[in-house]
């Protein structure tokens, strides 16, 4: 499949655009566009035009690899159209637009076609592995090589990540290496720190706290039969405590009653002796004597009640009381009671209603004469109207006044509806005519949407400012150059590949040189060292050795020669013969002493000959490491006469290898870069400018037309000159002014028209409710006109007729009222005359003169002094008279009494068989002696028995006969306390034992939970467990997936990959590497890339750069096999040379060149020299843009 | 009429099994479960009197030797005789290994059924009789159904056993029998025990597992306790009455179509707000299950321990404190990828081929499993017996490998984590 067109509707601001990659079906297309010239965008694009899928949130580059960027779809008309080719030469037109959150296939695309056939077209693959196998950009290749850098480039990892455009592998493998270990440690070591580990630790020791914590249950019938047996125990003592008590209390009794049972005896003897008499019972005693007390009391009673009767009777006759009154209360009485009410009739009613009357006379007089002048009110009671008839009257009026105020207000809002309608007319009149600003807002739309053109200019130049003034430091801090950095630019550096390759010879120079000086160090350091222990040797005493001893040997051999020859041939001798014998004895013994010597030292002397050997060896080492070391700096001299010849001879001082990589990476590839950006900048700049110069023009023209024929603003009040629109800014601001104005003029016409026409509608509404109010008044006219009829006494207006009907109304109301007050005024007058008239009759009944009408009241009051008074009198009589009667009652009933306790008395002497009552006395005296002694012993046997604790009064006498010596029993109490004493301490001992043994039965409970809990933590714990393990198996799992899949995809690849990507790493590298190739290193496999001269390099030994190209190879390798085996689908790069050079810039295109004879490849750059480069390799479609002119037809990208 | 309580496997300290202790667990609701829920059968008892309380075994848990616990059943017993209610009791198959069961002396209103031979106590002011029989030794497996006596004539006749009547799956088959020969007897109330689901397995006669009184683990869910019967004549009426302190709860979150967070979340938040509702007031302990087929598949894998805190959030916005995430299942599936074309040959590709190879390669699988499971032989069975996952053989391997395959595309597509 290849894209064949490509297509933006309404997308961002490019309204309609189209790029057309022909219809080859394979090729090898470059889009060259600087910024702002829509590449990015076009790129995206074309991934959402073939996946679609759901928006994302920004426009950012993640974003936009991860889906369709929401911002660049915001317009309802958004649509990406374009062209697919399939193989066979098949067009599949398709077109997506924007559906809610989702770029979908919409009406353009070719019917059919859904998202599942589209993905048959696009080899099955989705987005993003899509974009991981066949999109290509420059952060994805270092990504790449530095993937090869940290897994030391591990064939497998390597190939995998290659393979499947995928980065940082390694690290992936780690992480999840990592996660694993994390987890788990196998070997469950008792103090392993790892999560799943502890877990499972933490639930076997909550498990083993559970059977620590539990509560067994012979602990508990065991601690229950001991808490019996103590209880046991300790009711036995309770008991023998008992017994001790009650003897105590037995002694302590006999203490307690001895006296009292004396006591007891003496009044036994006296009740025995009294007894002898006869004797009364108790009760005749005491009522005896009763009667006795009763008697004397009758006889003080009966004088009390004769003295106060005789009291009485004096009082009565002294009382006087005037009965004629009192003969006729009934008569009196009543008019005392009546007066009151007679005297408020006469003195206030009778002139309050004859002053009433007075005043509605004067009113009725007045009314007459107001309502009917010369008429009397007989004739005004005719013309009294009926009630419903007024009511009808009431309500015409009111009817007639509501209809007279409605058609006033009516009539009012319409005149002012009518002022206002004009007014507005006179507005509408006075407005100027419409002015066009639409190219004038077009024009300030593609302004603004395109951004504020001076800033960016403004901008540009600070950036272009900043940058050089960047560029100008980095020149300073920089050691190396010593001219400008435009000379630095344009200078042609020695390759990377060749400061590496100087590096590692350098590195190795240094490192021969550096090896030289420590071997000779180290052999310096050894030699001296064996000195010292030769020295050290020499301290402890001379070391003999074979030398010495030789040459003792050879002295005494050569006296014994002497000797031997005078003996044997009679040689002379030049000495003394002692002498010789002497020296030759001293030569012999000195030899044997030597041997000795080498014989005892034979170890020091056999060290001492091996390290003279050893020095020996040293010096001569030394000889040949300072040969060695003049060698290696000859090398090393000459390596830097070739490194100096490298670098151009003038502005420039060459550093070492080391440190020129440093200044090319740190300085002289920040320099280029920034001088790039520079000229990309002024590029820019270049460009804004020119389109700032047409925009200029455009908006010139546009406001010239605009006010072609108006002079004046009407906003502003200032005058648009076109000499002053040379600014852009304030052109813009000038627009915004006018376009402003325009709208708001037109807004308020449109606002101005609406106004008027709702004001008109208002006029005509009004109009109406006024004659409607009109109508209704005329109608009420009518009603009143027939009310007149009926009544032609009405005055003719309504409002007058209504007044008069309430006046008429309100005199007849009076007069009703004036009737009925005269009547009141008879009644009273009627009421008071009669009241007087009983007055006079009983005067003259109690024979006095009668008063005069006038006097009535005063002569009534003066009797009613009188008659209180006999009434009085005649109250306190009749009093006297019951007290006298009840007196007498009393005194016959007293008397009485006296005599009945006397018979009584009388009556109990002859009962007791004596003649007179006065004997009875000495004969109560002796039976009344006789029950007290009685009562006393009584008393004292309840004493004795509430000390006897209960025991009868004969088991007392029997205890306190048997305790013959009373005072012995003290003693005994004594020993009895002390036996109490010694139990209670027992029992108090033995209750601890049963409460300690209560708290511990308490306490089992079945309360406690500490097992259950433990239990509940173990499980807690294993929970734990359970998460770590299952978060373990997975990503073991995944580990192990992982690694195999890497080693089957290695196994499956490595030979063809290895072999192919070899090829393209070799053209990449411009011959620098001759291939690539796998070693093992410890069972595991490297790619090694080998180099020209056959040396075989790890990737952690190749430059940043070259295991970019590394990657590349790799990538370009597989795409290569999946061309082989399925179906063509296009390669979308984004600028993946930016660091490449010229020469491998070609390279690389050349290579791309060859894959596009069997696939599509895009290729997106703002490198002119890429593009350049392009054009002039031949054979690969070059696209401009930028440059709309030279290829029409072909790309259109144009702002709306 | 006449009203008793049937009630069986109190599994009295027995833990809550499958959760991970947080510093937001409601660790007070969960300790002691089994005993509260215990103490709310006796006061429901003494709150609304009933005539006598039938409990159809495992009082205890068979392993657990904590003496205190006994102490606490006969405790709670001890209430229930103050107020003069009698106890019929039958030994269940962890009874009947408890070391506790053999030296604990209950309270005189506690019957204890034997358990060498069926046996009948009758309440004859109430005429019932109950007829049953214990467990001797944890394995029974003969069926005792058949020996109980034949009803009482006159009375109303309640049968307990603990069994696992035929049918009842998860549950080891002791003293297994047939309902036949349960409706044979021709007794009015079956009152069984030993199955922790409520089920009436039969009405007229009613033959009833009331379930355990408190869920102790996931496969617990729901509402647990007792089962009041009222007896009036010939009408026997049941009503189901909930003991349990903590409700196991298991929400299921269908995330199929979802792209983004946000609806994650909403729709998390609307499941559990649909779960907790159905248990207003109560406690719980819930899974939350997330199924379907989403496109967060993969970052569901790839951060799980982010999306479990996820839910966590969810579940204390929408109910509160008295909600506790027990675990989060993933169980969701990724979109159908596109048909892969027989010409791929990528890593990716080759990756997945990887995985369905392993898969189907018995000897791979057959050893990762040797190698975990020697693994899992060092955690031990009381992990197993804990619910920690465990891997039995190949069959358990596959969803792990589906969940692995996932988990690396997403990392591979998405690059390092």
């Amino acid at each position: 499949m290849r894209i064949r067109q490509i297509g933006l509707r309404s997308v961002l601001h490019y309204e309609d655009s189209d790029v057309d990659f022909g219809r080859r079906m394979t090729g090898f297309h470059v889009l060259y566009g600087p910024n702002e010239t829509g590449k990015s965008t076009l790129l995206q694009v074309m991934l959402d035009l073939l996946f679609g899928g759901k928006l994302e949130g920004s426009t950012g580059r993640e974003a936009s690899l991860a889906g369709p960027a929401r911002d660049l779809y915001t317009s309802p008309n958004a649509r990406i159209v374009g062209v697919l080719e399939a193989p066979d030469g098949r067009e599949l037109p398709i077109e997506r637009k924007r559906s809610r959150s989702q770029l979908i296939l919409s009406e353009g695309t070719m019917a059919g076609i859904t998202e599942d056939v589209l993905v048959n077209w696009l080899g099955g693959y989705d987005r993003e592995r899509f974009h991981l196998l066949f999109g290509f950009d420059h952060d994805r290749l270092r990504s790449g090589g530095q993937g090869l850098l940290q897994s030391e480039g591990h064939a497998g990892i390597s190939l995998f990540e290659a393979g499947g455009g995928i980065a940082h592998l390694q690290r992936l493998l780690d992480s999840l290496t990592k996660q694993s270990t994390e987890l788990l440690d196998t070997s469950f070591r008792g103090n392993s720190r790892k999560r799943l580990n502890q877990a499972w630790l933490e639930a076997r020791t909550a498990r083993m706290q559970v059977d620590h914590s539990g509560l067994r249950g012979e602990k508990w019938h065991a601690t229950r039969t001991r808490r019996e047996n103590e209880r046991a125990i300790v009711e036995t003592l309770r008991s023998e405590r008992e017994e001790v008590a009650r003897k105590i209390q037995s002694a302590q009794r006999v203490l307690r009653i001895w006296e009292q049972m004396a006591e007891r005896k003496r009044l036994v003897a006296d009740c025995t002796r009294l007894r002898e008499q006869p004797i009364m019972d108790l009760t005749a005693v005491v009522a005896i004597e009763t009667l006795w007390e009763k008697l004397a009391q009758a006889h003080t009673d009966t004088e009390r009640v004769e003295a106060s009767l005789d009291s009485l009777r004096r009082q009565g006759a002294e009382l006087v009381v005037a009965d004629n009154l009192m003969e006729r209360a009934t008569a009196i009485q009543p008019l005392l009671d009546e007066l009151s009410l007679y005297r408020a009739k006469k003195q206030k009613d009778l002139p309050g209603l004859d002053q009433e009357l007075a005043t509605i006379g004067q009113k009725v007089d007045s009314a007459l004469q107001r309502l009917a002048p010369g008429r009397g009110l007989d004739d005004v009671f005719l013309w009294r109207l009926p009630e419903d008839r007024e009511h009808v009257l009431s309500r015409v009026a009111k009817d007639w006044q509501t209809g007279k105020v409605q058609r006033a207000q009516a009539a009012e809002r319409l005149q002012e509806h009518e002022d206002l309608w004009q007014s507005l007319e006179a507005q509408r009149l006075a407005l100027p005519d419409r002015l066009d600003v639409g190219d004038l807002k077009r024009c300030l739309e593609r302004i603004v949407r395109h951004g504020d053109l001076d800033k960016m200019l403004s901008d540009h130049a600070g950036e272009i400012q900043r940058v050089k003034a960047d560029l100008d430091q980095r020149m300073t801090r920089q050691p190396v150059w010593k001219g400008d950095w435009r000379g630095l630019v344009q200078q042609a550096w020695p390759l990377r590949e060749s400061v590496d390759r100087y590096e590692n010879q350098w590195r190795e120079a240094q490192q021969q040189v550096a090896l030289a000086e420590s071997a000779i160090t180290q052999a310096t350091e050894s030699a001296n060292r064996l000195r010292d222990e030769l020295a050290d040797l020499q301290v402890a005493g001379e070391v003999p050795d074979e030398t010495q001893l030789g040459a003792l040997r050879e002295a005494r051999d050569s006296q014994w020669r002497r000797i031997c020859a005078n003996w044997l041939s009679g040689a002379p001798l030049a000495d003394d013969p002692y002498d010789l014998a002497q020296e030759y004895a001293k030569g012999v013994a000195a030899a044997d002493d030597m041997a000795d010597r080498l014989r005892r030292d034979a170890d020091r002397s056999a060290r001492k000959l091996e390290l003279q050997r050893q020095v020996e060896r040293s010096a001569k080492t030394l000889i040949d490491l300072a040969e060695q070391r003049e060698r290696v700096q000859t090398a090393g001299d000459e390596l830097w006469q070739r490194w100096v010849r490298e670098w151009p001879e003038a502005s420039i001082i060459p550093l070492p290898p080391l440190e020129m990589r440093a200044w090319m990476t740190d300085h002289v590839e920040k320099i280029q870069e920034l001088a790039g950006r520079v000229a990309s900048l002024e590029l820019e700049q270049a460009r804004l400018g020119d389109l700032r110069m047409a925009w200029l023009q455009e908006i010139r023209c546009a406001l010239l037309d605009v006010f072609a024929g108006v002079v004046e603003s009407e906003a502003t009040g200032s005058t648009h000159d076109k000499k002053s629109y040379d600014d852009l800014t304030s052109l813009v601001e000038q627009m915004k002014q006018v376009i402003g104005q325009v709208e708001r003029r037109d807004v308020d016409r449109h606002r101005l028209g609406e106004r008027l026409a709702e004001v008109a509608r208002d006029r005509q509404k009004w109009r109406q409710t006024e004659a409607k109010s009109a109508a209704d008044l005329a109608a009420v006219g009518a009603d009143f006109a027939a009310l007149r009829a009926e009544f032609p006494y009405l005055p003719a207006e309504v409002e007058v007729a209504v007044t008069f009907a309430q006046s008429l109304r309100s005199l007849l109301d009076t007069v009703d009222r004036q009737r009925h007050v005269a009547h009141q005024r008879d009644l009273l007058q009627a009421d008071c005359a009669s009241f007087e008239r009983r007055a006079q009759e009983l005067a003259m009944d109690l024979v006095q003169t009668p008063p005069a009408p006038e006097a009535v009241a005063i002569w009534l009051d003066s009797l009613k002094v009188q008659f209180d008074e006999a009434k009085r009198a005649a109250s306190a009589r009749e009093q006297l008279i019951r007290q006298i009667t009840q007196q007498e009652n009393d005194l016959v009933k007293r008397r009485d009494i006296v005599a009945s306790h006397m018979a009584a008395l009388d009556e109990h002497a002859h009962g007791q068989g004596l003649e007179d009552r006065s004997l009875l006395v000495s004969r109560v005296q002796q039976s009344k002696a006789y029950h007290e002694v009685v009562a006393e012993l009584g008393r004292l046997d309840e004493q004795i028995a509430r000390a006897g604790d209960g025991l009868t009064i004969e088991q007392l006498e029997g205890a306190v006969v048997e305790a013959v010596d009373v005072p012995t029993v003290q003693g005994r109490i004594t020993e009895l306390d002390a036996e109490f004493a010694h139990l209670e301490q027992r029992i108090i001992e033995h209750r601890e034992a049963v409460w300690a043994l209560d708290q511990a039965f308490q306490a089992m409970d079945g309360q406690a939970m500490e097992a259950a809990d433990q239990a509940q933590q173990a499980e807690f714990a294993y929970g734990q467990v359970d998460r770590h393990w299952q978060e373990y198996l997975r990503v073991e799992l995944a580990r192990r997936l992982l690694q195999k899949a890497i080693d089957d995809f290695r196994e499956r690849n490595e030979g063809a990959i290895i072999a192919s990507a070899g090829v393209h790493f070799t053209e990449l590298t411009l011959g620098r590497y001759a291939g690539l190739q796998v070693e093992y290193e410890e069972n595991q496999p490297f790619l090694i890339a080998r180099t020209s001269d056959g040396e075989l390099r790890r990737t952690g030994q190749l430059s940043d750069g070259t295991r970019d190209q590394l990657f590349l190879a790799l990538r370009l390798a597989f795409v290569e096999q999946h061309l082989h085996s399925g179906e063509p689908l296009p390669m979308i790069m984004d600028d993946i040379l930016v660091h490449f050079d010229d020469a491998r810039a070609e390279a690389t295109l050349r290579i791309l060149s060859r894959i596009a004879q069997k696939t599509q490849v895009i290729y997106f750059t703002h490198q002119r020299s890429v593009f350049e480069t392009a054009q002039r390799l031949g054979g690969i479609d070059c696209i401009d843009m930028g440059d709309g002119e030279t290829l029409v037809g072909r790309v259109r990208m144009s702002s709306g | 009429m006449f009203t008793f309580i049937h009630c069986a496997d109190l599994h009295l300290d027995s833990p809550l099994r499958g959760l991970s202790a947080r510093p937001d667990a409601p660790q007070d609701q969960i300790r002691g479960a089994t005993r509260r829920a215990l103490s709310n059968l006796v006061d429901l008892c003494l709150r609304d009197p009933i005539d006598f309380l039938v409990i159809a075994g495992d009082v205890y848990d068979g392993d657990w030797q904590d003496y205190s616990t006994g102490l606490f059943f006969s405790a709670s017993m001890a209430r229930l005789q103050s107020a003069g209610i009698p106890v019929f009791l039958i030994r269940g198959n962890h009874d009947a290994a408890s070391s506790i069961t053999r030296s604990l002396v209950l309270p005189s209103n506690v019957t204890e059924f034997s358990v060498r031979a069926p046996e009948t106590h009758t309440i004859p002011e109430l005429n019932v009789a109950l007829h049953g029989q214990g467990f001797a030794q944890r394995v029974v497996d003969q069926n005792l159904a058949l020996a109980y006596p034949e009803a009482l004539p006159g009375f109303f006749n309640i049968g307990i056993l603990h069994t696992g009547l035929e049918g009842q799956e998860g549950h080891e088959p002791y003293a297994p029998c047939r309902l036949d020969d349960l409706l044979a007897k021709g007794y009015d109330y079956w009152a069984l025990g030993h199955i922790h689901k409520r089920e009436v397995m039969h009405e007229c006669p009613y033959v009833v597992y009331p379930g355990n009184l408190q869920g102790r683990h996931i496969r617990e869910t729901g509402a647990k306790g007792c089962t009041r019967v009222t007896v009036d004549g010939a009408a026997v009426r049941l009503e189901p009455v909930w003991l349990d302190v903590l409700r196991w709860v298991s929400c299921e979150v269908d995330l199929a179509g979802v792209e983004d967070d946000l609806t994650f979340f909403s729709n998390v938040c609307s499941a559990i707000d649909r779960a907790a509702a159905l248990h207003p007031g109560y406690p719980l302990a819930m899974r939350v299950v997330c199924y379907g087929e989403t496109g967060l598949h993969g970052r569901l894998l790839q951060e799980s321990e982010r999306y479990t805190a996820e839910v966590v959030n969810a579940a204390g916005i929408t109910v509160g404190d008295r909600l506790w995430i027990e675990k989060v299942k993933w169980t969701t599936t990724a979109p159908p990828q596109p048909v892969a074309d027989s010409g791929q040959t990528d890593a990716i590709h080759a990756l997945l081929e990887t995985v369905d190879a392993c898969g189907q390669d018995q000897e791979w699988v057959n050893e990762f499993v040797r190698e975990v499971t020697k693994i899992q032989t060092r955690l031990g069975t009381q992990a197993r017996d804990s619910g920690v996952a465990w891997l039995t053989g190949a069959d358990d391997v596959a969803p792990l490998l589906d969940d692995a395959r996932q988990l690396l595309i997403s990392l591979l597509q998405g690059g390092e984590r």
